[in-house]
This record gives C-alpha cells, structure tokens and sequence, in this order.
C-alpha cells in the first residue's frame, strides 16, 4: 500500500477517535462549581484533531506532502541467504495474526500461559523467517526458554500473575 | 540548598546506588541497556516500557537505578552496531553511521568503538553535571509556579515537540492531540465521575499508562521492524582491540565540550530526544570543522560529535522531569510514567518530597556512565555478537513481554486489548508518517495539563484573563503562540524568497 493511501486509512481512524470522542462528551458530567465543564476539553481536542486531520488531507493533496515512494515493506537482502517463500508484507501479517489468535487464546480460553506462549514464539518465529528452513531448532529453543522461563520468573520470583 | 546540601545529598545517592542491595540492578541494567541498544530495531524506550512490570517488587529507588541504567546503556549501545553493522541499533546512533562504518571498513573497528565509547562517556557525564547544577534551582523556581504556570508549560511542552520534532507541525500535533485524546477517558479530574466511558466499568479508571504506550511506541516499532527485517545484513565486521586514549580527550577537546552542550540543552527540550541531539551535534562539527570533506568517510571528529551529543541528552532530559514533571524524551516519558507506578509524582516537590530518591537517580546516572564505559571497553568485542541475532528470533518474544507487561500493572486482559488497539494505532500513525513522540507526551502529559486549567480557572470562578496576572504564564503562552505559528510563517516566507523579486 502506498504511504499516501496508509494515510487515507490514518485519517478515517482518525476520524472515527474524534467522532466517538463528540458523541461521548455529550453525556459528560456537569456540575455548578466548574463552568468550564467536563466535556470542554473533549470536544476542543476532538474539533482541533477534525481540523487538523483536514488539513493533512489538504497538504497530502496539495503540498506534496504524499509523493513518498510506495512502501514496498521489504528491502534489499544483501545476504546469501535462501530467498524465503512469501514477501515481508505476508510474513508480517501473518504473524500479527497468529498474535491476536495468540492474545485471544490468553483471554477466552483456559490453556495455560506457557503453552500457549511456546506455540505462539515458535510459530510466530518461523511465520517471520519465511518457510525457507533456518534455525528451526533454534527457534524451537528459544520459544521454549522464553514461555518457561517467563512462566518460573514472573510467578515464582516476581511473584506478578501472568495471562 | 547550599552547595554543601547538594553534595551530601549526592554522596548519600551515589552511595545507596553502589550499596549491595542496588548495585546489581545497575550492572543489569546498563549490561541490558548496551545489549539492547546493539541490536538494530530494539530502542532503550522499549526496554524500559518492558522491564517495568519486573520492577514492580522493587523498592522504588532500585526500581528507577534499574530503568535510569537501562537508558544510559542503551543510548551508548546502539554505537555498535552503528559501527559494525551500518545499521544503528537506536536511532540516536544514525549519525555514527556516517563514520564510524567506514573507519571499521577502513580496517580500524576498534578504534571506532573504542572514540565512540570515550565521547559517550564524556557527554555522559558533563551532561550529568548540568543535570546536578540545574534540576535544583529549576525546581526552587518552579516551586512558586500556580495552576496557570504548570498550564502553560505542558502547553509548551506539547508544542515544542510539534515544532522541533522532524517532519510536518501538522502532522506532529495531530499526533499530541490523539495522545490527549487517548488521555481523556475515565475519572474527570474534578469532578471525579466518568467520562467517555461507554459505560464499561474497564474504562473508568482511564487507560493505564503502560498499554498505551506499549502498544503506541513498541508495537508499531516491532510492527515496523518485521517489515524490515529482511534487510538486516548477515554478519558484523569483527573487532580485535578496543582502542582509546587519554590523549583523545585532549585532541577533540572542543568538539566533546561543544557537542555535550548541545546534547544536554537539546535534551532539556521536551520530547526532543538523543537523535536530534547527535544530529545537531554532528552538523555543527561538520560546520566548524577544518575538514568538513573527511565527515561521511571515517571522521574522527564525527564519531565524537554524534556520540557525544547522542549521550548528553540522558541527563539533559532528566532536569525538566525532576524539576518540573515534564519528560524531556520518550525513555523519560517511560521513566514518569515508573514513577506514577511507584506513587512518586515527579515535579518541583519532588526535591522536599523524596529528595533522596532525586540524589539516588542523579547517583543511578553517575555511576552507571562508568560502568557503561568499562562494560564497553572490556564487552564490546563479545556484545557485537547479539547484533547478529536475526530479527525473527527476537520479534515473537517482545510481543510475548508487551502482553506480560500489559497485564501485569491490573491484572485484567482489558489492558491487553488496550494495548493491541493502541499498537494498531501506532502502527497506523507510523505508516502515515505521524511522529509518535509527540502522541506520548501528550497522553503522560494531557491529566496534569487539563486539571491545572481547571483548578486555575475554578480559583478565577471561570474567567481565562486571570492568566495576565501570571507573567511567567504569559510568556510560556507567547512562545506557544510563537512556536505554532513559526511553520506558517516559514512557509509564507519560503513562497515569497521562490517567486523572488518581479
């Protein structure tokens, strides 16, 4: 996606933030001793960010602002590494997905932290590094001494609960 | 305070730092801070923001020696991968880029490291002697400030980071209004009912600090960072010998002296963080220099400029943030947001409150640019390993910290989702070149800002002139004024020069 359209998604967040920001400020508490009020602030900032978020469009549309290059996400390699299968762009979505699934397992579900954060490391790492084979052991280990070890560290020393 | 106050209150820091019940978290702290600061991707920011909830058990004085630490290390960390990877491992290390890659081309890797090291070290801790003489006096000032005078300075604070930060004003303050905005839900801070809630009880204390700054800065930087992971060269360039001498100091003795005051003033700035400071540094190098073709090819005087000025910002960033509440950088951002965690509030009584917390954290930075100097010269040959480390190895269990670290403060999974949300809006604001910097001093800064107005304008029954009565507020309203309009003036200006006399 081409950093002028990643601003058209921006700004549409944008706008809904400040949208939602309005429509809540209307039930804002209101109380004699303070004539500023509760919701003044709220529907200053949310008014300035619409002002300003126009703007932006006005300068991206206008001012050049928005000719950047496409963002291709990947670059250039410049190692004799295997050429993994899927672009950067996949790889790192697909990863975010496995996240989210991985933060909604923690939420909805019982499986215990370490499980699940053993699955999610090893998947989430070979997710990244491409399908081409490397350092899947490696990976493996890693997703092992980080879900352990995170599981023994925080509730037997920190003795801080985990997800 | 006199000077000898100053002093005593000093030995005492500096001596509870090296007590055996802290000194081990430094050690860690500057050994992580270094560790992570070389790997390319990973920011002292994100460190800190991660290491939070395992300072939850801690005292509150160990917890800041181990966060301050972190900082210190990271900002001199990411040197090495600048020099041997050409990818700076923080982007306060882009300038070494420029010359301390080609030297180690060159075939002197060491000596890079070894003058990069010498001036982090210097800028360290000249930067710490402004932070000992500065935070007291800028405190017993602030001491007098009202509601109008604090009002003004987080306006301040917010408008310098739009005007200073890189990039479009436009674009920053959209940035510091949406950290507002996210700011905004939960208790009202005078009344004390909710607001824009939506009725979820989960949202009525308002979004904890740390999910949303999680998610804003760390979740788009790894978002980020998988999009460019590919791009990660495959080995460092080895190095033998560290090498540095005394004789140094002497020979680049300006340029230390002018790049460390640069650093530090830079660092003072609200929100302007270590890579404006080595830049500006590097560029006045470049400019008064008797060789300016030599920088981008292996100066010498180059690496110093940027090192220098990148590490004097630490302790120029921590005066507004004890002094005034006001985080001189992200990593200061983080640093608040600790101490809230820890029921410190940072400000001008800070110094009658907790002073010996003040004096631990000036100690905490004191000793740990020492310690970052000798870990450097003796690890750096060993630690340029773990800039090796690929991308895909690291990214998954960061994202498994930023839920841990999430979850931790409350204990709910709401904080979660919080910092997933915030994560897609960082991510979203990266892509659309919206700085993030701006979005956190906004949120950390948008509770105070907001209940001084109030409180203010409660004590005036409703009235904004008021505000005249505060000359101090005035002129901190002017230079916002100032600062706001700049950008248009400049462009104005700019539009005139191009048409140019008809």
């Amino acid at each position: 996606m081409s950093r002028r359209n990643w601003t058209w998604v921006t700004t549409g967040a944008v706008v809904i933030l400040a949208g939602l920001a309005i429509q809540q400020a209307a039930n804002a508490p209101e109380l004699a001793f303070d004539s500023f009020g509760s919701a003044t602030i709220p529907y200053f900032v949310a008014i300035s960010l619409l002002v300003l978020v126009a703007l932006m469009v006005f300068e991206e549309l206008t001012l050049g602002e928005g000719l950047a290059k496409p963002d291709r996400g990947s670059a250039e390699t410049g190692t004799n590494a295997p050429a993994p299968r899927w672009s950067i762009g996949s790889r790192t979505a697909l990863s975010l997905a496995a996240f989210i699934v991985y933060v909604v397992l923690l939420d909805l579900t019982d499986i215990p932290f370490w499980v699940a954060t053993l699955i999610f490391t090893y998947i989430g790492s070979r997710l990244l590094e491409g399908g081409t084979g490397r350092g899947r052991i490696v990976s493996l280990v890693v997703a092992a001494v980080v879900a352990v070890g995170t599981h023994v560290v925080f509730t037997e020393f920190l003795l801080i609960d985990l997800p | 305070m006199d000077l000898s106050g100053i002093l005593t209150g000093l030995g005492g820091g500096i001596w509870h730092v090296l007590t055996p019940a802290t000194a081990p978290y430094l050690l860690v702290g500057v050994f992580l801070g270094i560790t992570v600061g070389a790997i390319p991707g990973l920011t002292g920011s994100m460190l800190i923001a991660l290491s939070l909830p395992a300072t939850f058990f801690l005292t509150p004085e160990q917890a800041m020696v181990l966060l301050v630490s972190e900082y210190v290390g990271s900002v001199s960390g990411g040197l090495i991968s600048a020099t041997l990877l050409r990818m700076p491992g923080t982007p306060a290390s882009v300038m070494t880029t420029l010359d301390g890659f080609p030297m180690a081309k060159k075939g002197q890797p060491g000596r890079a490291l070894g003058l990069g090291t010498l001036s982090s070290f210097f800028g360290g801790i000249v930067s710490w002697v402004f932070l000992v003489l500065l935070a007291l006096p800028l405190a017993e000032a602030a001491v007098h400030f009202g509601p109008w005078e604090f009002f003004a300075l987080t306006l301040l604070a917010l408008m310098l980071i739009s005007a200073v930060g890189e990039g479009s004003t436009t674009r920053a303050l959209i940035s510091g209004l949406l950290g507002v905005l996210i700011a905004l839900p939960g208790e009202d801070p005078s009344v004390g009912m909710p607001r824009l809630t939506f009725g979820m009880p989960a949202m009525e204390g308002g979004f904890s600090l740390l999910p949303v700054l999680v998610g804003v800065y760390a979740i788009s930087q790894v978002v980020s960072d998988m999009l460019n992971a590919d791009a990660k060269p495959e080995r460092s360039v080895g190095v033998s010998r560290i090498a540095a001498k005394l004789s140094d100091l002497r020979r680049h003795g300006v340029n230390l002296v002018r790049s460390s005051v640069i650093g530090t003033f830079v660092g003072i700035l609200p929100g302007v963080g270590a890579n404006i400071g080595s830049v500006l540094a590097y560029l006045v190098a470049k400019a008064t220099s008797k060789r300016p073709e030599k920088f981008g090819t292996g100066s010498e005087e180059g690496i110093v400029a940027s090192e220098t000025g990148n590490n004097s910002t630490v302790g120029g960033a921590l005066i507004p943030l004890i002094s005034l509440g006001i985080p001189g950088s992200i990593a200061d951002a983080f640093l608040m947001g600790a101490m809230i965690i820890h029921g410190i509030t940072p400000g001008p009584l800070l110094f009658t409150t907790n002073s010996s917390l003040v004096y631990v954290i000036m100690g905490a930075c004191l000793i740990a640019n020492i310690a970052m100097f000798l870990m450097m010269m003796g690890l750096i040959r060993y630690l340029r390993r773990v800039a090796d480390i690929p991308l895909y190895l690291l990214m998954p269990p960061i994202l498994v910290f930023c839920v841990v670290g999430s979850f931790a403060l409350n204990n709910r999974m709401f904080d979660v989702w919080v910092m997933v949300g915030c994560g897609l809006l960082g991510f979203l604001m990266e892509r659309a070149r919206i700085p993030l910097a701006p979005f956190v001093i906004g949120f950390v800064l948008a509770p105070i800002a907001e209940a001084k107005l109030r409180t203010a304008l409660m004590i005036s029954g409703g009235s904004f002139l008021s505000i005249l009565d505060r000359p101090v507020a005035v002129l901190l309203v002017v230079i916002c004024v100032v600062l706001f309009l700049a950008p248009v003036i400049g462009r104005f200006g700019r539009r005139r020069k191009t048409k140019g006399p008809e």
